[in-house]
């Protein structure tokens, strides 16, 4: 027996020697062997790209995880795909097909993945029943896994999370195969942090814009060509609203309602200066806007677009006039109080020293006329001080009961003489039943002066006749009782071109040095702060018509 | 064991391009075999023969790349082995072409080993392991002894244990073997000797080896025949062309022999001392020849009878020992004739390796097919008789 075994070994040694069980081994055979590696290879990476092709910038993490778990048995086992997420410094389950309720719980510290997020290194198990029994992941004792492929997600040398691919067979997964699941992890790692990326700047993009939106002045970004590229809708009030929704294309339609670009765009100055430019615009409704002009530079410091921001400032012009006519009147009263002052104590000796030579007698018939007019011009004087002082005061009195003909009276005091001096007629026409109103007298007689030296003023021009009246009425409408003072002149009138912007702050006809174009505008202020209004006809040529309309029955705000 | 019990024979041989100026095929047969740029080994030896240079001529007039690589010493080492297939990867080659003799041969085999399949030599020690197709080789011979153009064998040192490993697989049988008679002239006779007996060696060791078949028996014997009539000749005169086209015949026929057919304790043992000593193994053979016939007589008595026959010695009426006798002072008096009449000490062989050695030769695959069984001892006897 032993001695037919050693024959049999020999004779098998020399099989080998002499090659009977062997051949030169042949390239066919290998270029074979590895062209089906190649092919199946080439299989996985198709794979790879056709996931990848599927993953959307904006899916969420679910729908990636879904679309993998679709493709992935064409290349390997799959019975479970899984994906964690490190967040902060914890490893979270962030989706997972089949569903093994453990989405969003962290992994527990001993788990396979953790050891992938530690070495930072793919690799693949294949769990004996003992090991099984040592698992905690729910998806291995759900899913009975038994092979497991798990590669890091890295990106920028950073793990990320973790891509975990389960099979219920034994060994399913190849050393070599830890390529492809490689391959896929590193694909996925950047969509993922594609898609984060992309929601950060997303999110900002939102942020910017709503903040662009929150303003409520009219911003938009145009180009060289006043083509609007962006704008944030804030349209209230501008002139291309008037004909419904204006056309979002060039910025003059859109904002100003024209057909061809502004007369005074800045925007030839900006692309000159490089800096940014400023105009203001009235518009003939009285609206006044700031427009600003911001450049918008590209990186070779060329003008790429244009920052157009329009600020409605008509109510801060307004406020701006009021503040210039209140200064004007403080410097009056400040004067007049010492006019008043110097003059008081001369008149009180004329008006006295007249009065104790009436008392005394013994004058004659004719002086005596002549006295009494010294102490009437005396004690007119005084009242013109009072007077004087009382328009100037700065203190805003609350309004009280006041009679409209006694403001007109108290006024004509005071410029009575003025305008009689330009050979001006003053015709009164004034009921004497007008009910009190309640007002600020102070700022009536504001109204009053301007409106009487306007009327004054349109009669320069007028060779002979010049003629103010002065008309005092109830008038009765649906809203109530009002009370009218009317002051017409037979002037040059206003042109009709005009006539829409005497009330415009800073709107003047008259020369530079005599008028500030402030009169009108805070005078139909105040008109309105009573809860009136200044109405004004004109017929060019022929003369001018002021009224100052008092509701009777004001409620003070 | 005789031929009867081994079933199944096989015999594998390269292309074989035989005859005066073969050596122009080079061109023709690297392009045939796909190649583009060629990686020549050859050795320092030889790098300086006209011949290369005419090796090179051809491969250009083909339009072939190529890179000459020298740095390999006789009995070639696993080191040069490492440092050759580094510089095949380097050079982007698809082709080894091989010029000389056994040495540039045996390591061009090697670095096609390692360029396809990795590793180091040392992996590949034994039977049958390289697993990779290696690249086209072409080896163009320069010695009539060696047989490896034609052989399944490569036999490299391994540095640190000093000594010769034995790489067998049928890959290492190169593609083309380029045989060119003319190449032999260049020897001198202390080699032509040395390679001559070394053919008449693997001849003989063939002829009685246990996996003898017919097909291989054919060449030992025409091996054993031309070189008996040839050698003394081919020694004699560097320009004798007829002497030595039918050395470079028998160096062929042997080659083919003991590749299909495998060697015996000869080679076993030699192989030992060559890795100690760096001899020639030429040499060697010649020396431990006639004694390890002698230990082998009684196993094949009959087929040195025929050995002494091709030998032209007279054997008719003498008895079957006598006759076998014969083969074996035939063999003695070429040795002494071509000048190799010394014994192992004459080339610093010393008594103090006989035990190790012998145990060594005991692992060599070519004891395997030895005809008659030996221990360590008998090996040792052996080795103490050639000293």
């Amino acid at each position: 027996m032993k001695n037919q075994h050693l024959i049999n070994e020999k004779k098998h040694l020399i099989e080998q020697l002499t090659g009977i069980h062997s051949s030169k081994i042949n390239y066919y055979s290998e270029v074979k062997k590895r062209n089906e590696e190649i092919i199946k290879q080439n299989n996985r990476l198709e794979i790879i790209h056709q996931i990848i092709k599927d993953i959307n910038i904006d899916m969420s993490l679910s729908d990636i995880i879904e679309r993998v778990y679709q493709r992935l048995p064409l290349a390997i086992h799959c019975d479970f795909l899984g994906l964690a997420l490190m967040q902060d410094d914890d490893l979270i389950m962030t989706a997972m097909i089949p569903n093994c309720d453990c989405t969003g719980h962290p992994v527990p510290f001993k788990s396979l993945l953790w050891r992938a997020v530690r070495e930072s290194q793919s690799k693949v198990y294949s769990l004996t029943e003992e090991e099984r029994a040592t698992q905690k992941c729910p998806p291995i004792k759900k899913m009975d896994l038994i092979s497991l492929a798990i590669d890091p997600l890295i990106v920028k040398s950073n793990v990320i999370g973790v891509l975990m691919i389960g099979s219920r067979r034994e060994n399913a997964y190849a050393e070599n195969e830890v390529g492809f699941t490689r391959q896929l992890a590193d694909q996925l790692a950047i969509c993922i942090e594609n898609a984060r990326l992309y929601e950060q700047v997303l999110n900002s993009k939102t942020e910017w814009e709503e903040t662009f939106r929150a303003l409520t002045d009219p911003i938009l970004l145009i180009d060289q060509n006043y083509n609007i590229i962006r704008c944030n809708n804030q349209l209230n009030g501008l002139p291309g609203q008037i004909n419904g929704k204006p056309e979002k294309n060039k910025c003059y339609r859109y904002i100003w309602g024209r057909d061809t670009k502004c007369d005074a765009c800045l925007m030839d100055e900006v692309n000159r200066n490089q800096a940014p430019a400023y105009r203001r615009i009235q518009l003939e409704s009285g609206k006044t806007f700031d427009v600003h002009y911001y450049p918008v530079f590209k990186p070779n410091r060329r003008i790429y677009s244009v920052i157009h921001h329009i600020k409605d400032i008509t109510e801060q012009v307004k406020m701006e006039a009021q503040l210039m006519q209140s200064d004007k009147l403080a410097a009056i009263g400040e004067m007049a109080a010492g006019v008043a002052h110097e003059l008081n104590s001369p008149m009180t000796v004329v008006i006295g020293n007249s009065q104790m030579i009436m008392r005394d007698g013994e004058i004659e018939e004719n002086s005596v006329e002549l006295l009494q007019d010294v102490i009437n011009c005396g004690l007119r004087c005084k009242r013109i001080i009072q007077n004087l002082l009382t328009f100037s005061r700065q203190d805003q009195r609350p309004m009280s009961r006041t009679n409209l003909n006694k403001v007109v009276e108290s006024v004509l005091s005071l410029v009575q003489y003025q305008i009689n001096r330009s050979n001006v007629d003053i015709i009164l026409n004034l009921d004497p039943h007008l009910p009190d109103v309640l007002a600020n007298e102070q700022q009536l007689d504001q109204v009053l002066i301007n409106l009487l030296l306007n009327a004054r003023d349109a009669l320069d021009n007028n060779a002979k006749d010049k003629k103010i009246t002065i008309t005092s009425k109830i008038r009765k409408a649906d809203k109530g009782e009002y009370i009218t003072v009317t002051i017409s002149d037979n002037g040059e009138g206003i042109p009709a071109e005009n006539i829409m912007k005497i009330f415009n702050p800073f709107f003047t006809s008259k020369e530079t040095n005599r008028g500030t174009g402030l009169g009108l505008s805070v005078s139909l202020g105040i008109a309105e702060a009573h809860g009136g209004t200044i109405e004004v006809n004109s017929a060019p040529g022929h003369g001018s018509c002021f009224t100052l309309v008092i509701p009777v029955n004001h409620q003070q705000v | 064991m005789n031929r009867t019990n081994i079933d199944i024979i096989k015999f594998v041989s390269p292309e074989i391009i035989f005859g005066m100026n073969a050596i122009s095929q080079v061109g023709e047969s690297a392009l045939r075999l796909g190649a583009k740029k060629i990686f020549v080994v050859t050795d320092c030896g030889v790098k300086s023969h006209s011949w290369v240079k005419k090796v090179l001529l051809y491969l250009d007039q083909a339009g072939l790349e190529y890179q000459v690589w020298y740095d390999l010493t006789s009995n070639p080492k696993d080191t040069e082995v490492a440092r050759g297939a580094e510089e095949y990867l380097a050079s982007k080659c698809d082709a080894i072409v091989a010029v000389g003799g056994g040495s540039p041969i045996d390591t061009a085999k090697s670095i096609a080993t390692i360029a396809t399949n990795g590793g180091k030599i040392q992996d590949y020690e034994g039977i049958n392991k390289i697993t990779r197709p290696l690249p086209p080789m072409i080896m163009v011979s320069s010695t009539a002894g060696s047989g490896s153009e034609v052989t399944q064998f490569a036999i490299i040192v391994d540095k640190q244990r000093k000594k010769k490993m034995t790489i067998i697989s049928r890959s290492l049988v190169p593609d083309i073997a380029i045989i060119d008679p003319q190449l032999l002239q260049t020897k001198d006779a202390q080699l032509t000797a040395a390679t001559g007996v070394d053919a008449l060696s693997h001849a003989i060791e063939s002829y009685v080896s246990l996996a003898a078949n017919p097909l291989s028996d054919v060449r030992a014997m025409d091996a054993i025949r031309l070189i008996a009539e040839n050698l003394r000749e081919s020694v004699a005169c560097r320009t004798n062309m007829r002497a030595k086209s039918a050395m470079f015949m028998a160096s062929l026929q042997a080659g083919l022999a003991f590749s299909n057919a495998i060697l015996g304790a000869t080679h076993a043992m030699a192989h030992q001392v060559d890795g100690l000593l760096d001899l020639h193994h030429g040499e060697t053979n010649a020396i431990l020849l006639p004694y390890v016939m002698e230990f082998n007589l009684i196993s094949c008595a009959d087929k040195y009878r025929k050995v002494a026959m091709a030998m032209g010695e007279n054997v008719t009426g003498l008895s079957k020992q006598d006759a076998a006798q014969k083969a074996i002072s035939a063999v003695r008096r070429l040795a002494e004739d071509i000048g190799i009449n010394y014994g192992l000490s004459a080339m610093g062989f010393k008594k103090e390796y006989i035990p190790e050695l012998s145990k060594n030769a005991l692992h060599d695959a070519c004891i395997i097919t030895n005809p008659r069984d030996a221990d360590a001892e008998d090996l040792a006897r052996i080795f103490y008789k050639a000293l």
